[in-house]
């Protein structure tokens, strides 16, 4: 089959930076097969534990089911299936087939992804972090309330974990020469991010009490003790400047002001971090830029500000002020968090070359620096940004280093980029079952503001199914196969949705974005020409032996309802003895087919589990599970096997209780109607 | 297109009581189309002989092949290994079963589906009668309506009076024919047609042992 749509992705994955493969791990964990969701979570974002609480979420803006109801919550999904794997073994060493050596200097999220990526692909890695661990700016400046460092640990331990040598306390230019690890390794990698925090020349910028961003975020983080006046002024409107905010206040800053030159709506700070913010009693006062620090005794004792008019002119920083509009703020500490800059110091009198902007210069294509054999990546090269997106960096210098190993010579990387499918029209949303997204659970502001606890609480169990259950699996539905299809119209005439239409080229085509991936097309299609993408199908099993004593059910469960139960240890998925579970992405993809194939595989009996009604998402008028079973239920008598032995069960959604006790009463049914007499042989024929 | 219902499974239990090797046959084209003859059908129907097969004890061995269309030997000619088979199931029509059979030569075919009528599929798994293949069309006079295959006496002068309230006699589930004809010519304008007696038919055009030379227009 041509696959002509193959690059066109859901917009979640568009969005990613990484282009995780959000649909997969979200439905993974909507069918409680949670390892399996962070093994694939990793591929992507290879810090799922940290990503999952800190990542700025861009595919939650460009989720499909906005304009429907609200986003699926992509990232505390994400977090979810971290949490729930922590007790786990990491991943098991890679071999170092492929013989070659990779420095990495800098452990910091675009460090760690390119050592991952590379571990996975045989190189022999050893990261070099000045450090005493590994995560970066997100272990150094991003706040434990908002990343607990045990959470940062277990991510890096998990990449570790490969095979990646991790040299911490080690910095370049001091502890080792950067001529040595050129020396020593096939090919060296620069991640050292951007770990210098910039201040402002203005008159009393050198008094005491004015700090920088990075130095009190890292006091704050691993000082006990600090503690910060009473009295703060917070210069910046990013998201580190709200980290500075937020930490101020809880060692002990009762009056903490935030003064930006950018306006309510420019501030580039993250609007639910900033609410977070304010939540917490910081103060906001944007369009204000720094004039002068008013100084006594060698103290800060307050600041000046001058009405900041515009910030930008034609794209580029070109603020314009009014100097007579000013106001002078009482204060004893200002942080300046407006910008970070290189630390390059280790590259001195080496022949690396640094840009004008003080950064590692690198041409982006190769990803290359002006060394042979030494690349950059990260926000030394692509400037500051949020964390996922310099794993991307990562992913690509991983790419470019294998190839260089793999054949001597910096090559152009052409990574082809997805794109997205189009909205949901607006005759399918109305038609699409609203299903509101659950709220994450925060801790109490004025609480929360006075310690270092995590603030957002993880979903449990029940809750991250439930969620990831939303998921309108975008684009993963119905694909024709033109070749075998009859032309018969028969899914343009039973899809809810109306995808399939009739083109000129007289057969079907599907619209994309209409495809809600229900599967009804697929079960009814005479021809069986039509293919669902995302099948997460996991197959009838064959009975691999044949115990007299425990009947063998094989039961459809629906992966938008009721599977939980038959998972009931989270992590492992084991399925309930002699119950051989087969998840349909939804149950009105089961076709007659399905069951009787099950009995062919040596089921005793097949129960199919549907949601009732009124809960059913696609069911707009029709139960077609329901018809299914009716017709295989009149075959069954046919076949001499007896319509008893198929069980057609309404469950309501999420109830575990409900959709064991069913499977248990059908259990005993099977039991006294004894074996399938069609399972005798147990070696289906062809 | 051709319309064709399943048979039974008791039925093609029946038929082929006395195989062990048989080929199913399925008609990519008009029973498909009808939902009875396709890849999907012929699936179910193998599926469903063998368990019941293996419910009596024994095994059967059922091949699957469904090609485009029955009624043209050179797709029947792609089926495969069609020498190992004692014997094949064809859910075509009439027509490609007799088509299938003229290329079994010494094997039994055996029909797969009753062959209905010539129909129109009016909604998902819904169709109805629409030509009764009378050779001798006269639809121009009854506005687009076909009296001989939607009356239910074949009346070419209607309606009788079992008409009632637009359904027929018969079941008030079913149309009057003969109110069609009449709301449609009036929507055509031409109530004057409905006046006029449309002779018999010559039934002998409809007559059995059919068959059609287009090649004599070329002589």
């Amino acid at each position: 089959m041509k696959d002509k749509v193959s690059n066109i992705k859901p917009p979640c994955i568009v969005a990613c930076p990484v282009h995780a493969d959000i649909q997969t791990y979200v439905g993974y964990i909507g069918q409680g097969r949670f390892k399996e969701a962070l093994d694939v979570i990793r591929e992507g974002c290879t810090l799922p534990g940290s990503l999952g609480r800190i990542c700025n979420h861009p595919c939650e803006s460009e989720c499909r089911r906005n304009k429907v109801d609200e986003a699926v919550s992509i990232r505390s999904i994400k977090r979810f299936a971290a949490d729930v794997c922590m007790g786990l073994p990491h991943p098991d060493p890679i071999p170092k087939i492929k013989g070659k050596k990779v420095a990495i200097i800098g452990g910091g999220p675009s460090g760690l992804t390119a050592a991952y990526d590379l571990a996975k692909d045989g190189f022999d890695v050893t990261i070099i972090e000045k450090n005493d661990a590994c995560g970066g700016a997100i272990y150094t400046g991003v706040p434990k309330y908002r990343l607990p460092k045990d959470i940062v640990a277990w991510d890096v331990e998990a990449i570790a974990s490969l095979g990646v040598e991790i040299k911490t306390n080690t910095e370049v230019g001091k502890n080792i020469s950067f001529n040595d690890i050129v020396k020593d390794y096939d090919a060296v990698l620069i991640a050292i991010g951007l770990s210098i925090s910039r201040g402002l020349p203005i008159p009393g910028a050198d008094a005491e009490g004015v700090l920088l961003a990075l130095p009190f975020l890292k006091m704050v983080n691993f000082d006990e003790s600090a503690k910060a006046a009473k009295r703060v002024i917070v210069i910046g409107g990013g998201n580190v400047a709200i980290d500075v905010a937020r930490s101020a206040r809880r060692i002990g800053a009762e009056d903490v002001k935030m003064f930006c030159l950018e306006s309510d709506e420019e501030m580039p700070a993250s609007p639910w971090e900033i609410e977070e913010a304010k939540e917490e009693g910081v103060q906001m006062f944007p369009s204000w830029g720094p004039k002068e620090i008013t100084v006594k005794d060698g103290k800060v004792v307050g600041m000046v500000f001058k009405r900041c008019l515009s910030v930008f002119e034609n794209g580029m920083f070109n603020p314009k002020f009014d100097e007579c509009e000013l106001t002078e703020v009482e204060t004893d500490n200002v942080i300046f968090s407006i910008g970070q800059g290189a630390d390059v110091s280790g590259f001195v009198n080496t022949e690396l070359s640094v840009d004008e902007r003080g950064r590692i210069a690198f041409n982006p294509s190769t990803m290359q620096t002006n060394m042979k054999g030494v690349f950059a990546c990260g926000e030394v090269v692509t400037g500051p940004g949020a964390a996922v997106a310099a794993m991307k960096s990562g992913h690509r210098a991983a790419t470019a280093i294998a190839r260089f190993l793999e054949t001597g010579k910096a090559a152009a990387l052409h990574l082809s980029e997805p794109t997205a499918i189009g909205q949901v029209p607006d005759s399918v949303v109305d038609i699409i079952t609203k299903l509101p997204r659950t709220p994450v659970e925060m801790a109490n502001p004025v609480e929360r503001a006075t310690n270092f606890g995590e603030v957002e609480f993880g979903f449990d169990q029940k809750t991250a199914m439930f969620e990831a259950r939303r998921c309108m699996s975008c684009g993963a539905g119905a694909r024709i196969i033109e070749e075998k299809c009859a032309a018969c119209l028969t899914c343009v005439r039973v899809c809810p949705y109306g995808a399939p239409y009739v083109r000129e080229a007289r057969v079907a085509n599907f619209a994309l974005e209409n495809c809600q991936a229900c599967g009804i097309c697929a079960a009814e299609c005479p021809a069986l020409a039509i293919d669902i993408k995302l099948n997460i199908d996991t197959g009838i099993a064959v009975r691999a032996s044949r115990s007299l004593d425990e009947p063998f059910i094989t039961a459809f469960t629906c992966q938008y309802s009721v599977p939980e139960v038959l998972n009931p240890d989270t992590v492992k998925t084991a399925p309930l003895a002699g119950v051989n579970q087969v998840a349909m992405l939804c149950n009105n993809r089961i076709d007659t087919l399905h069951i009787l194939a099950a009995f062919e595989a040596g089921a005793d009996g097949v129960l199919v589990a549907a949601c009732p009604d009124e809960k059913c998402r696609h069911n707009k008028g029709v139960d077609w599970p329901k018809i299914r079973v009716d017709r295989a239920k009149d075959m069954l008598n046919g076949i001499g096997l007896g319509a008893d032995r198929l069980e057609f069960a309404k469950v309501a959604k999420g109830s575990a209780p409900g959709l064991a006790s069913a499977i248990n009463t059908f259990k005993d049914k099977i039991k006294e109607l004894g074996p399938s007499p069609a399972s005798k042989q147990l070696t289906p024929s062809k | 297109m051709i319309v064709a219902e399943p048979k039974s499974l008791d039925e093609i239990k029946a038929m082929t009581e006395g195989f062990d090797r048989i080929l199913m046959v399925g008609c990519g084209t008009c029973t498909t189309v009808s939902l009875t003859g396709g890849e999907r059908e012929v699936n179910l129907m193998a599926t469903a002989l063998r368990l019941a097969r293996k419910v009596e004890g024994r095994d059967i061995e059922i091949g699957e092949q469904t090609i485009l269309r029955q009624c043209d030997f050179e797709y029947i000619d792609e089926l495969k290994d069609v020498d190992s088979y004692q014997a094949a199931v064809s859910f075509a029509c009439g027509a490609g079963i007799q088509g299938l059979a003229r290329k079994f030569v010494g094997k039994p075919v055996l029909p797969g589906v009753n062959t209905q009528f010539i129909g129109f599929n009016e909604e998902y798994g819904y169709f109805t009668e629409q030509c009764k293949a009378c050779g001798d069309c006269i639809l121009h006079l009854t506005g687009g309506i076909c009296p001989v295959a939607r009356c239910a006496k074949g009346l070419l002068n209607g309606p009788c009076g079992g008409t009632n309230n637009g359904k027929c006699e018969i079941s008030k589930d079913k149309d009057c024919a003969w109110v069609l004809i009449y709301n449609q010519l009036e929507r055509l304008g031409n109530l004057e047609q409905f006046k006029k007696i449309i002779a018999p038919k010559d039934f002998a055009k409809a007559g059995n042992i059919r068959s059609m030379d287009l090649r004599k227009a070329g002589d």
